[in-house]
């Protein structure tokens, strides 16, 4: 199968998705000339018109707004937020009006909206444009929450994105953008709320998601050396959240890992853990819970300082060794 | 702060003893200076006492383990504690260990901490429960909580070892035994599987011998003792390392055994304690000692030491080996004292309950096994001494008199093996004369 990066799937389902839907517009900062900030909508002004690609202000607040009430006057707006820490602007029509919406009307407007938000630290751009913000959204509800961590996931499940009634905030993984990986042509989606096991173990389970899953895949391997086979499940998305895969691993194998960027506390990750103590996995549960995440520190500039905060493949690995008793 | 129990050094030579058995169990309250555990050094059995007052919350060496000194067996702390993980972990030596015998030992019974709780994961919990096992009968591994594969290593021996063996014997799989309510399968049940499987297979083929009926006599295998190994390790290397020369002569016993009955008789008006045979030939062989230093005598690389003391040294037979206690200032002692001591010491020693020291510092040896009627015999002369006698049986001889007619007299055999080394042939001969000639004149063994 041919191979593109993540940045042009995210561009391809966006171009087959407006190509096939004349309703669809595209709407942020830089997107249009400039082809987008991380490259992903290059040439699409061109081939789409300034009628559907848009450039608008710096106002992340007037972005998502715009596309709350196109989505509610009946377009699918696919906005982009240039770095996801700049949702912060815009909470507000995120979370009480494109959330929202739909229950607050009885159900007499529905939301089409999709926002696209880089997420992840790693390109040395600091604290306002590095953090993973996922729990505020997946804490939200009436959001979908989706977290590709491949080039093939990110365009079928942008385009499931794109087809949902409902606001979806698709936050793609800056350090994958340029990340190459085999993508199907043509037309196909990928159904939320349905985790992928990456690889298959019996020892530990890792549950994970977004760029950290590939980093599971690498400590993965480097433990299986050592006889520890650990199945690497990606969850996808966080809202739908795949519940009953991740109890399925964690009864399959006894010991759960779980990963993410993101700082620990608060994260998804207490919930991910939570889903397991409180199903019947727990009965199968052979050593405790563990969760490998980023620190509660915000990201710093010093590129050193921010490889260490966040988890790299080498503490994952040991992590998945403490569980399975052994030591390095 | 959990204290360790360490397998202590109980004599200069130990360099390993034996968990013989523990006198306590996990989660039992021990005072200071009481019995915890037996352990069998390389020449007895003795108690392991607590150091100080607290709880044993943790045994980390099983008994009939071989440990070298202070490793640590266990753990003393207060209730509710837990071991340190790392230094339990570090406690386990990797030396000469096989893997076995490592996963072994690095199982240990968790103790229940003060509320009467196990430390267990949820997956422990529910295998125990559906084996419908104790989760406190299951080992862990020291500072970790019961984790799964401690249940099922635990569940596996699902035949008892008789069963399993008969099943084994008849070529079926001892786990096919398995009861579904998770009890142990019994020997009853492997013979139903036996004879099961035999109707199943009626014709199945025969080689063409045909073994006697009867029960089969399969080779067994017995492991050494602590003693055991050490001793046989001590005999070879002395029989290596010592070049060896056996002499022998036949002393006339006739008087001292008379003396022997008019001594017991007149003794047995205030004591039951008899002197023996061998209490007059020890008493013998220590003045010939006094008179013939070179053969109270010790190796010391390019040199001897002539030892000041004379302290003989006893072969006992024992149930776990060859034992020698020592007795000490042998030649000082009056003839009732050295009765005492030696039937003390003997008995102990077969009973294996000789403190270390009472187990060191001989300067010869005496072995008698006469009394099965061995004429003579060249045991290995116990290293770095110089020297050992061989005590054999007393025969009935007819002798000419000094009347030129024959009498009867009553001869001991005797073998003095000495290192060739340290003696000459004359200064051996010398010796064993003096010893022959101490227990032909009788009455001197008296005083």
């Amino acid at each position: 199968m041919r191979e593109i990066t993540y940045a042009e799937a995210i561009r391809e389902a966006l171009s087959e998705e407006m190509r096939s839907d004349d309703s669809i517009v595209f709407i942020g900062e830089d997107i249009g000339i400039y082809g987008g900030a991380f490259g992903v909508s290059k040439g699409m002004l061109a081939e789409f018109g300034p009628e559907r690609v848009r450039d608008t202000p710096i106002s992340e607040t007037a972005i998502v707004g715009c596309g709350v009430g196109a989505a509610m006057a009946g377009l699918r707006p696919v906005v982009e937020i240039m770095f996801s820490d700049f949702l912060a602007v815009a909470m507000d029509q995120v979370v009480n009006q494109a959330a929202k919406a739909r229950f607050q009307f009885g159900g007499q407007f529905t939301v089409p909206l999709v926002i696209r938000a880089p997420s992840g630290s790693g390109t040395g751009a600091a604290e306002q444009h590095s953090q993973s913000l996922e729990a505020w959204f997946v804490h939200t509800p009436g959001i979908k929450v989706v977290t590709p961590s491949t080039p093939a996931d990110a365009k079928g499940l942008l385009k499931t994105a794109i087809r949902d009634a409902n606001p979806v905030l698709f936050l793609e993984q800056k350090l994958l953008y340029r990340v190459k990986g085999e993508v199907p042509e043509g037309d196909y989606s990928i159904p939320f709320g349905q985790a992928a096991v990456r690889r298959e173990g019996k020892d530990v389970a890792v549950v994970s998601y977004g760029r950290m899953v590939g980093r599971c895949l690498e400590a993965a391997a480097l433990v299986a050396a050592e006889g520890i086979e650990t199945e690497v499940i990606d969850l996808r998305t966080l809202a739908p959240l795949d519940r009953d895969s991740i109890v399925r691993a964690a009864k399959k194998c006894g010991r759960v890992l779980v990963v993410h960027e993101a700082c620990q506390t608060g994260g998804v990750g207490g919930e991910i853990v939570a889903t397991i103590v409180d199903s019947e996995a727990f009965f199968y549960l052979d050593a405790p819970v563990r969760r490998c995440c980023g620190q509660d520190t915000p990201i710093p500039y010093n590129r050193n300082l921010e490889d260490s905060v966040v988890p790299q493949t080498a503490g994952i690995a040991e992590a998945l060794r403490g569980l399975c008793g052994r030591k390095s | 702060m959990a204290t360790k129990v360490i397998m202590p050094k109980a004599g200069m030579a130990m360099e390993e003893g034996v968990l013989v058995a523990w006198l306590k169990k996990v989660g039992d309250p021990v005072k200071s200076g009481e019995a915890i555990a037996e352990i069998e050094t390389d020449k007895a059995i003795m108690d392991l006492e607590a150091e100080l007052d607290g709880i044993l919350i943790a045994i980390v060496r099983q008994a009939g383990e071989h440990v070298a000194v202070t490793q640590t067996i266990a753990w003393i702390g207060k209730a509710g504690e837990s071991v340190p993980e790392a230094l339990s972990s570090a406690a386990v030596p990797a030396t000469e260990g096989s893997a076995h015998k490592r996963a072994q030992s690095e199982a240990v019974i968790v103790a229940p901490g003060s509320d009467g709780r196990l430390a267990a994961t949820p997956a422990a919990r529910r295998l125990a429960s559906e084996a419908g096992m104790e989760l406190a009968s299951i080992p862990a591994r020291a500072g970790n909580p019961i984790n799964a594969d401690d249940v099922r290593r635990h569940v596996r021996s699902d035949a008892t070892p008789l069963a399993s063996r008969m099943a084994q014997a008849s070529g079926l799989d001892p786990a096919s035994l398995a009861r579904g309510d998770g009890s142990r399968a019994r020997s009853a049940d492997a013979a139903a599987a036996i004879a099961n499987a035999a109707q199943a297979s009626p014709s199945r083929p025969t080689s063409s011998y045909q073994p006697p009926t009867g029960l089969p006599r399969e080779d067994r295998r017995l492991s050494f003792s602590a003693i055991q190994r050490i001793t046989g390790e001590r005999l070879s290397r002395s029989h290596a390392e010592i070049p060896s020369v056996s002499i022998f002569t036949v002393a006339d016993a006739t008087e001292l055994l008379a003396a022997r009955e008019r001594i017991n008789a007149a003794r047995g008006l205030t004591s039951n304690l008899k002197v023996s045979l061998n209490d007059l030939v020890v008493r013998a062989c220590a003045k010939a000692l006094l008179a013939n230093p070179r053969a109270n005598a010790v190796v010391d690389g390019d040199g001897l030491i002539l030892k000041g003391g004379i302290h003989i040294g006893l072969a006992v037979a024992t149930d776990a080996g060859l034992q020698v206690p020592t007795l000490r200032d042998a030649d000082r002692l009056s003839l009732p004292e050295q009765a005492l001591r030696s039937k003390d010491l003997a008995e102990r020693a077969r009973a294996r309950r000789l403190r270390p020291d009472e187990l060191e510092g001989g300067t010869f040896t005496i072995s008698n096994i006469g009394m099965y009627g061995i004429t003579s015999f060249t045991p290995i002369i116990n290293q770095p001494q110089v020297g050992i006698l061989g005590v054999g049986a007393i025969e009935d001889r007819l002798v000419l008199g000094a009347d030129g007619q024959p009498v009867q007299r009553k001869m001991l055999h005797l073998s003095f093996t000495f290192d060739h080394r340290a003696m000459d042939g004359v200064e051996s001969a010398a010796f064993l004369v003096s010893v022959k000639g101490l227990i032909e004149a009788a009455l001197i063994l008296v005083l």
